[in-house]
């Protein structure tokens, strides 16, 4: 057995390994020794902890049974004296939630038993490398990374209790490699939370890739995901590298992450689990360092209950969760998002206004709010575009909303479906198409996949006739 | 009946660890292997389902490690009788995990006097 290839980069990492079985201990030790690691092995949490004062190890692997004590409570003893410590646990088959618990409170990764070199290492040697990135990155990267509340998109402005949850919730996160799992309907933001999670760790620096795993025909996916070479498949006319390659060093978002086809989820827990990439028609894998945050508009423990989820993939993944709040529950937010999105679209749009009047204030208030704030925007995109300026009146506002009625925004509004047939005698066959597609998005607060099922045709299929009107 | 184990994973650690080495592994896994066996039997006494879960959790480690996939199997189905402490389920798991693990043991002392140790 040869030493690892990805090893070279990292070589002499100082590791602290925390393990009681002798037996264990001299596999783990023989196989960091061999692939350029200095080790120093303990028993005991106590012993441990001692070693871990003296060396202040990059790494330290930490078996979460120990003789003398339990293994969480070192690991919070570790990181509240040195937070910048990849810690991973390491745990066997029947103690997932245990190891979940402990990637909550911190730790970089953990390992389930028995022992699988190719893992282990991969493990070791990703912690290595972010515990060089946390110590290295200069302070002028530190300052690039805006706080979460700097962001001026519409989902991360505003004061709400709940909003200011998960500001501290991306703030604490963002630092450690910990897998988020955002949830939340449609338009609430959950790509804004993913990038805000990006920009306030140490990855700022590097790129984020986000997929849309609902949006791509499935039979593509997995090139989109992992890259494919150049002749592997009809079409292939050149290397294309995948968004997991093209992460490196960054953050992959995978959005509608419950929309995977189940072939692909295995593949996506393989990577989850060794940190390599094989391109389609590739013949070697290729090691990349990608910190991995999803999202999706269903539920997904709900989504494992009905089989469309692998379970290992869900514990894998669902390690800190942030749900978004739709904006109904958000309070005052809902005025401040429509005040920003005012004065950000007049000036885009070189018109002035003063502002929203009362009643306006109050009915946004009250507004269900479906689409979220995607909807808002839209609400406030038509008046500023429709309106010279002013103050904004209901007058101003679209003529369903207005109504106290779903707002649909939409062009040829499906509203007027519920009464007759007869506004859909003379129109063309794609214009019909595009009604009872509008009308279906819009019973579904917009989202793609829901509407999809409902109408029985794939959510890709769905992504390009909505881009297709969009051309028109 | 001795059944058949492969110990691929474990010849491939041996490997690494070169000849000095692989004698003072093996002896290691034989030792761990019968304490596990004994602590084993000491929780079922009891029963001790603390230390039968700490117990049956070692002999997973253990057991995969080296490539015992059906003594692995067995010692997770002990672990989670042990963790529900569902005692008639465990007594039968412990039986089998027994059995299997003096097998093991069995296999890997071959192995210790095949390296010449």
């Amino acid at each position: 057995m040869g030493r690892h290839p990805a090893s070279r980069d990292i070589a002499r990492s100082n590791i602290l390994l925390i393990e009681d079985l002798p037996s264990l201990q001299l596999v783990y030790k023989s196989v960091l020794m061999a692939a350029g690691h200095g080790v120093r092995v303990a028993s005991t949490a106590t012993e441990g902890m001692a070693l871990f004062l003296e060396s202040s190890p990059d790494v330290v692997l930490l078996d979460l049974v120990l003789p003398d004590r339990d293994g969480l409570d070192v690991m919070h003893d570790m990181l509240a004296l040195h937070p910048d410590t990849a810690v991973i646990v390491i745990t066997a088959n029947g103690s997932v939630n245990k190891a979940v618990e402990a990637m909550r409170a911190g730790a970089h990764e953990f390992l389930v038993k028995p022992f699988d070199e190719q893992r282990f290492l991969g493990a070791v040697e990703n912690a290595a490398s972010d515990r060089i990135a946390r110590r290295g990155p200069s302070p002028q990267i530190a300052k690039i990374a805006p706080p979460t509340q700097a962001s001026t998109s519409g989902a991360f402005i505003g004061s709400s209790e709940a909003m200011t949850r998960i500001h501290s919730k991306i703030r604490s996160v963002a630092r450690s490699m910990a897998t988020v799992f955002i949830t939340g309907e449609s338009g609430t933001g959950k790509e804004l939370c993913a990038l805000a999670v990006h920009d306030n760790s140490n990855r700022a620096a590097g790129p984020f890739i986000a997929l849309n795993c609902g949006a791509i025909p499935q039979d593509l996916l997995e090139s989109e995901v992992f890259g494919h070479m150049k002749g592997s498949f009809t079409g292939a006319i050149s290397d294309k590298p995948g968004a997991a390659a093209a992460a490196d060093g960054g953050t992959l978002f995978l959005d509608e992450i419950c929309e995977m086809a189940p072939a692909l989820q295995t593949k996506l827990l393989r990577f989850l689990q060794t940190s390599t990439v094989q391109p389609v028609g590739a013949t070697r894998p290729r090691k990349v360092n990608v910190r991995i945050v999803c999202a999706t508009n269903v539920d997904p423990l709900d989504a494992v209950r009905r089989g469309q989820f692998r379970e290992d993939l869900y514990y894998r993944l669902y390690v800190v969760p942030i749900h978004m709040p739709p904006l109904r529950e958000r309070g005052e937010d809902v005025i401040e998002i429509a005040e920003t999105a005012l004065a950000r679209f007049a000036e885009e749009e070189g018109r002035n206004f003063d502002g929203l009047a009362h009643d306006v204030r109050a009915m946004f208030r009250r507004h269900p709010w479906p689409g979220n704030v995607r909807q808002l925007l839209n609400v406030i995109r038509n008046v500023v575009v429709l309106n010279d300026g002013g103050i904004v009146t209901k007058a101003m506002l679209p003529g369903d909303l207005a109504q106290g009625e779903t707002a649909l925004l939409l062009p040829n509004s499906a509203a007027s479906l519920e009464t007759s047939l007869d506004a859909l005698v003379g129109k063309t066959m794609a214009e019909i198409e595009q009604i009872v597609i509008e009308a279906t998005l819009a019973c579904h607060g917009g989202s793609v996949p829901k509407a999809a099922r409902v109408l029985d045709i794939s959510p890709s299929t769905l992504y390009r006739k909505i881009e297709g009107w969009a051309k028109i | 009946m001795r059944r058949d184990i492969d110990l691929g994973p474990l010849h491939r650690l041996l490997d690494l660890v070169g000849t000095a080495g692989a004698a003072l592994l093996l002896e290691t896994l034989i030792d761990d292997m019968k304490s596990t066996q004994t602590g084993l039997d000491k929780a079922w006494s009891g029963p001790d389902y603390t230390q039968l879960r700490a117990h049956s959790h070692t002999l997973i480690a253990l057991a995969g490690t080296v490539g015992d996939s059906d003594l692995q199997t067995i010692a997770q189905q002990l672990n989670t009788a042990a963790n529900a402490e569902d005692k008639e389920q465990i007594a039968v798991m412990r039986l089998i995990a027994d059995q299997k693990t003096a097998d093991l043991i069995a296999a890997l002392t071959r192995l210790h006097l095949d390296a010449g140790a």
